[in-house]
Formats: C-alpha cells, structure tokens, sequence
C-alpha cells in the first residue's frame, strides 16, 4: 500500500522524537560517568533476560498495554484522554470497593474486575458529556478528575481502609479468592491485554463503529459532513478508553499489588500515552511497544540501583518522548493543511 | 497603443527552461518580451507553466537554462530583492497583505513611510480610485488587488506581475481592475497579466503569450478568442460542446460571488429531498478523509448502505479522469484538482434525486471543467435535479440550464441559458439592476 504524506510524516516524526529522548538519556549516562553502549545492554538483559526481570517486566507492560490499547481507540478519534492515571486509578479502588466493603465472594476476582473497568469507564464518559454538550475541552477535563481520583485514593489508605494492624498507609492484602491467577508464569494482565489488543483491532478496522471513530479523528468536518452521531463518537470513545484504564487498575490491584498504596498511581496513565503514540495508535502494535517500553523502565530502574544513574533521568527521557510526541500528532493537522497548499 | 516598434524591449526572457528537482519539466524554452508601457497577457490552461514562467523572472525559481535581459543587459536575478531591484514586482495569486490592517498600513509597515508619500502621490496623479483607509478584510476582493498594484508600485516597481489576479473576482471587479491598469500603462508601468479567461486578455492586454504544456504557443497580438481558445488547448471538444448549450429546469445554476447568501440557499436545497442528496461543499476539504484511501472516502460518505464501494470508486475513477495509482491510494496523494474531481464525482454519483455542487470546478482547468460540466449532464438526464453554485458567468453560460444571479441574499427570476442577456447577468451580480 501506498503511505500518504501524513503516514510518512508520522513515520519520520516518531523516528526523530525516539532518537532525540535515546541521545538524551545517553547523554545523561555520559554524564554520570557510564558508557552508554554498556548500559543499554545491561538494562536489556536485566528486563528481559533475567527471569525474575522479565516477570516485572511483563506485569509493567501489562498494566501499560491495557491502558494504551484504550487509548489508541479515543487517540484515532483525534480525542485527549490525558486521564488515564485518574480512571486507572478509579479502577482499582472501585475493585477495592467490591472486595472491603461489598465483600462479594461469587466469582472470585471477576466482580471486582468487571467493576473497576465500568467504573474507569464511566469516569471517563463524564468528560465525554461534557465534551459532547458544552463542548468542554477534553484535556482540561480528563487531566482535572486524575487529581479527585488521587485524592481519593489517599483518603481511602491514609484514612477508612487503612490496614489497623500494621497502621501503615496501606490496604489489607486481599484473600487468596480473589487474586487474579497467574498464566503461563506471568502476572494474568498479560493474557488479557493479548486477548483484547485483536479484540481491539477488529472493532477499529473492522465494524462501522470504528471506521467513524477515525474519520472522526482525521476530519471532524467530513464526520459532521458525513452526519455521523457526535455522541457515540465522543462519549463512546472516551468510555471505552476508560474501560481498559480501569482494568487495568482493577487487574494490578487483584493480580500484582494485592492492596492499595499512595504509590498505586505512579504514573502510568501518562506512560501509557507515550506508548499509545509510539505504536501509533494501532492495537497489534501496543503489546510490542508497551513490551519494549516496559522493558526500558524496569531496566532503567535497575540500572540507578546498580550503576547509579538516577531514576530521574528516566522521567526525563519519557517526559521528552511524551512531549514530542503529543507536538508531533498537533503538527499532523497542520502537515495536511500544508500539504494541500503545496 | 502598441510598442513592438521600440528598439530595446524593457525585459526579454530567452528560452527558460524550469525542471523541478522531481523531474517535472514546467518551461520547456519559453521566450517572451515585454515592452516598456504594455500589458502582456499570459494565458495557458492550469498547469501549462504560467506560474512558473513568472517564478524565474521573480528570481523565486532557478531556471535551468534561458537568459534574462532588462533593458538591453543579461541580468541574473537570484531572488525577490535581486527582482525588486530591478524594478520587477510580482502580485502572487492569493492575498498577501494583512487583513486587519488598512492599506495604507499595510504598505507603510513593508515598504516605509515613503513609500506611503509615492502611493499618495499616484493616487492625486492618476486620479486612481482605492480605498486605503479600510482594514483589507472588509474589503471586496478586487480592491485587494488594486492596493497590492500600488503596494507594488510603491516599492519602486517599474514591471509588475500578476498571477491569476481576476479567477475571484466579479465581472464589475475585473472592469474596475482594467481600468487601473490601463491608467497605469499610461503612466509608462509595464504589466505581465496571467489569466485563463480569454475574454478579459483580449480586453485588457496589448498583446499575448499563450502556453501550452510549458512551450510557447502564440506571441503576438491580442486576435480574436476563438483563435486564441485553440492555440490554449489541446483539443476543440470543448468549444463545440459550449456552443449546444443545453437548457432543462432540472438543472438549476446559481451564479454569484461566495458569500451572497449560497450557503442558506444550498442549505434549504439540502432538506427535504427523498433520496441520498449529493453534496460538494463550498470547502472540498471538509468533504473528505484524509489518510484514508480512494475507496473508504466513498464508504465513509455512505457507510450504513449496501454498496459496492470497491466498484463504485473504480467508476467514478475512471469516469471524472482521476489521476492515481489505484483505488487504495490515500486520497492525499492526489493532486488538487483530481482530489476535487473525484469528490465532485463520487457525490454526483451517489445522488438519486438531487445534487448540490457548491463551485465544484473551481480550480479546475477548462479540460476538467467540461468534463465536470458532461457529468453533470449525464446526471440530469438520469432524472436527478442539479443545484450548482458558480462565481463564473463563462462558465454558467457554458454550463446551460437555468441561471438566477445570487447577490447579497436575493435570487434573480432563472432565465435560461440561451436567452440570457450577458450584459443583464453582470449588473445583476454586481449589484445593479435589482428591483
Ligand atoms: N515546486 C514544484 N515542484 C514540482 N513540480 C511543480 C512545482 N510547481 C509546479 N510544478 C508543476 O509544473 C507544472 C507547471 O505548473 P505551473 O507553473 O504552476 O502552471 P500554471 O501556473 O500555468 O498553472 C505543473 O505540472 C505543476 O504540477
Ligand atoms: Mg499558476
């Protein structure tokens, strides 16, 4: 198939922001002292390697990938979920909810897991009303409710959930019922982002539903032209973004941490994003990019353990990536418009 | 007044020749001099390398090959300055100036306050009309132009080029922009006038060079349009087609400049039709996808249908001429007037009973024009009813059918293409003769 200018451009821009963020951080190596080359191959064989790495590894891109999956279905609709840490967040205390208050036994963790995705989702259709009606600004929105979801989360372990026993801020561990089981020797996340990442796919490229969602995305004008349903574009998309980020809360608090902690939001809602825009918003790309970028940060984390390069460093480069990247999908619009000029 | 006579013609280009760094050859040894108080038209169908002609003398574009003399001295002109200092100015075709900004501020802030005191001074001279006290964007499209003359004049310019200065405008705007220039040869300026439209070149220009697939056609005296139409295309399909003027009520011409009220007309054509009604908006853009390919541009338009998309873009492909590779190339990759046609043609194609083209051949070329207009045709005589929008009396007089004049709001009784009165249509659009 032939690319089109804007397909070409997002090749070279993704190319040149990735290259920019490795020169930096191999520039931060530099400055530590280390030897990049080095480094590189250590954080590899530390995150994939290393059986015990690897097992981290996946349960980061797990949790990742999930996110990102929904994020690539609201990105293809030109619509900014920033809110992703908010809804992910929400996820797993409204799995908390089912599992220390309502106490539901039947179906081990399923409740608590279908829950905590509704509940993300529903979080996230709030800015898509809003949108939809007012014509709110997304970003705004969706950035806004990570913070009341934060709040909550602390209110809940500093305060009503807090383990008496050992009075730290810290949620019991959860009975054994309702751990979410391993497969295949990784955390069960995994299986489920490779069973919904197709899932994911088909309805993007494959039902109406999604043909609207990315004309929508690539011209909103040819959308209204078109007289597609504004709302199930907007609030649809949006929920379904929420739904996975949700899961994916729900699934890391049944299926890895086993209770909740101040450290449950660590930011991954925004990592997400990045990883979303590296794959190009594309669901059979998001497993291997959240793979990939997951091994970077687990391997970058034990690299400040064992060659003192400082974890803010990684925060730097994803902050870069993260950056350049939303700039570049901004520029898309303009790149069209400049190319029907030319 | 003509000046073939002079001895040392003001500006003599010889034998340019422009090839684009991806190969396209758009001047294949194009000569053309210019006398010192003349306007020269240059006329050629969209692409016949008018543009890029002017390019070179502007010192935009390197040619390849060819000399450039001015008063008698091979020059290199290697950039706008380097043209500016010689005395040469080029209008480009779309508004440069800055709409908020009145004229006079205009030409103040990129030319200085001296050249604010010359402008005045043509102005009381040649008792030229133009409004420099109005902010640009409030102002009619043929006004722009003449401030852009003057800001040229302004500058020092003693050759100004003009690229396409009248495909927007009203016919009363085209006599308005003659006037000036005429004026202005008369105060010695010399002009390179770029247009499509025949009938004007031969009414404003002292003689002509027309282009044809980057060669030099014809150069010499304004002759009659009839000749000059031939040497303009390949073929002379198009003025027989033209002389049949087909009339039926099923095809509806509204003739205007854009915003006389079009918008709220095509909006009430576009209700209460039965079937699927097609529609090209005044924006083509907003009427397609892109980064999708050929076939989900058509999918997307009609997606809860059953319909053979895949047959369908391979029709309208190949009945509206669409240049692409196949039906899966991003609609993007096309070049303008093929991305337009095909969106002209797949909303004339999905229409049952009603179809409303707002400007669906502006920028096109005459070829592409005709070949819209027969499509057209084709549609009405299958029984859908046509709304179609221009700004060009030529082309609703080519087109056929029943023409209203379109002007702040109103709509003029439809009188049928061949009884039109030409000179009744013009005032209409500019505003005269309404009751
Ligand atoms: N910058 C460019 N690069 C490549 N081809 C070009 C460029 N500009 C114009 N062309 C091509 O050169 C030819 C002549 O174009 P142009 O001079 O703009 O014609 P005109 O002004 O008569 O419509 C066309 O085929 C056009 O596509
Ligand atoms: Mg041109």
């Amino acid at each position: 198939m032939e690319l089109s200018p804007m397909q070409i451009y997002r090749g070279v821009a993704t190319i040149l922001a990735v290259s920019i963020a490795v020169a930096v951080y191999s520039g931060v190596i530099i400055l530590y002292g280390g030897d990049p080359v080095e480094a590189y191959t250590k954080m590899f064989r530390n995150a994939f390697l290393d059986p015990y790495g690897l097992r981290e590894t996946m349960r980061l891109a797990s949790a990742l990938g999930i996110i990102s999956l929904g994020l690539s279905i609201v990105f293809r609709a030109g619509l900014w979920n920033i809110g992703a840490e908010g809804q992910y967040v929400l996820g797993g205390l409204a799995a908390g909810y089912v599992v220390y208050v309502l106490g539901l036994q039947q179906g081990g963790p399923l409740a608590p897991l279908l829950i905590g995705a509704l509940t993300g989702g529903l979080y996230a259709a709030i800015p898509g009303v809003l949108r939809w009606r007012l014509g709110v600004n997304e970003v705004l929105t969706t950035l806004m409710l990570n913070y009341v979801a934060l709040y909550l989360l602390y209110y809940v372990v500093y305060g009503v959930w807090r383990d008496p026993q050992t009075g730290f801020p810290v949620t019991p561990e959860i009975p054994g019922a309702y751990r979410l089981p391993e497969v295949g020797g990784f955390v069960g996340g995994l299986a489920i982002m490779l069973l919904i990442a197709p899932a994911l796919y088909y309805l993007l490229f494959h039902t109406r539903y999604g043909f609207k969602l990315r004309v929508y995305g690539l011209n909103r004008e040819a959308a209204e032209y078109a007289g597609y349903d504004r709302r199930a574009i907007i609030v649809g998309g949006l929920f379904i973004s929420g739904l996975l980020a949700g899961l994916a809360g729900a699934g890391d608090f049944l299926g890895s941490y086993y209770r909740l902690m101040p450290r449950f939001s660590s930011g991954l809602g925004y990592t997400a994003i990045i990883v979303a825009l590296l794959a190009y918003n594309h669901p059979l790309i998001v497993p291997i990019a959240s793979i990939l970028f997951a091994g970077f940060l687990y391997g970058s984390y034990t690299l400040a353990i064992v060659a003192d390069i400082p974890t803010e460093a990684t925060y730097l480069m994803t902050g870069l990536l993260l950056a350049m990247l939303v700039s570049t999908q901004y520029m898309e619009r303009w790149i069209g418009w400049l190319a029907r000029r030319l | 007044m003509t000046s073939q006579g002079r001895s040392s013609p003001l500006l003599k280009a010889r034998n340019i020749w422009v090839v684009y760094s991806d190969g396209t050859v758009a001047n294949k040894g194009v000569s053309l001099t210019l006398y010192e108080g003349e306007i020269h038209g240059l006329v050629g169908e969209n692409g016949a390398g008018k543009t890029s002609f002017v390019h070179v003398l502007y010192g935009v574009v390197r040619p390849s090959a060819g000399e450039i003399y001015i008063q008698g001295v091979k020059t290199r002109i290697a950039s706008p300055q380097d043209a500016r200092r010689h005395g040469i100015f080029m209008v480009p075709q779309h508004n440069v100036l800055i709409p908020t900004l009145t004229g006079l501020d205009n030409i103040r802030l990129s030319n200085g306050a001296e050249a604010v005191d010359r402008v005045y001074r043509l102005v009381d001279e040649l008792g030229i009309d133009v409004d420099l006290d109005t902010p640009v964007e409030r102002l009619e499209r043929g006004m722009v132009k003449k401030i852009e003359v003057l800001r040229a004049l302004a500058t020092g310019a003693k050759i100004v080029i003009l690229d396409e200065p009248t495909s927007v405008m009203s016919p009363v705007e085209v006599e308005d922009l003659s006037r000036l220039l005429k004026t202005l040869r008369g105060a010695g300026y010399s002009f390179i006038f770029i247009s499509h439209r025949l009938d004007e070149v031969v009414e404003i220009c002292d003689r002509v060079t027309v282009l044809r697939d980057g060669q030099v056609a014809y150069s010499g005296g304004v002759d009659e349009v009839e000749k000059l139409y031939r040497l303009m295309f390949r073929g002379e399909e198009y003025l027989e087609a033209s002389s049949m003027r087909r009339i039926s009520p099923m095809l509806r011409v509204f003739l205007g400049i854009e915003g006389n009220g079009q918008e709220e007309l095509a909006r009430k054509y576009l209700s209460g039709s039965r079937g699927f009604t097609g529609y090209v908006p005044g924006n083509p853009y907003s009427a397609m996808v892109p980064g999708m390919s050929l076939v989900d541009n058509v999918r997307f338009r009609v997606l809860d249908q059953d319909i053979d998309y895949e047959g369908l873009t391979l029709r309208i492909v190949r009945s509206y001429e669409v240049v692409a590779r196949d039906i899966y190339t991003p609609i993007d990759r096309l070049s303008g007037g093929n991305m337009q046609r095909f969106i002209v043609g797949r909303e004339v194609e999905l229409s049952e009973d009603r179809c409303v083209l707002m400007y669906p051949t502006r920028g096109l070329d005459m070829r592409s024009m005709a070949l819209v207009h027969r499509r057209v045709w084709d549609a009405v005589e299958r029984g859908c009813e046509v709304i179609y929008f221009t700004e060009d009396m030529e082309e609703a007089l080519m087109l056929g059918g029943m023409i209203s004049v379109v002007y702040r709001g109103r709509v003029s009784e439809p009188v049928s293409a061949d009884e039109a009165d030409v000179d009744r249509l013009k005032m209409l659009m500019s505003g005269i003769g309404w009751s």
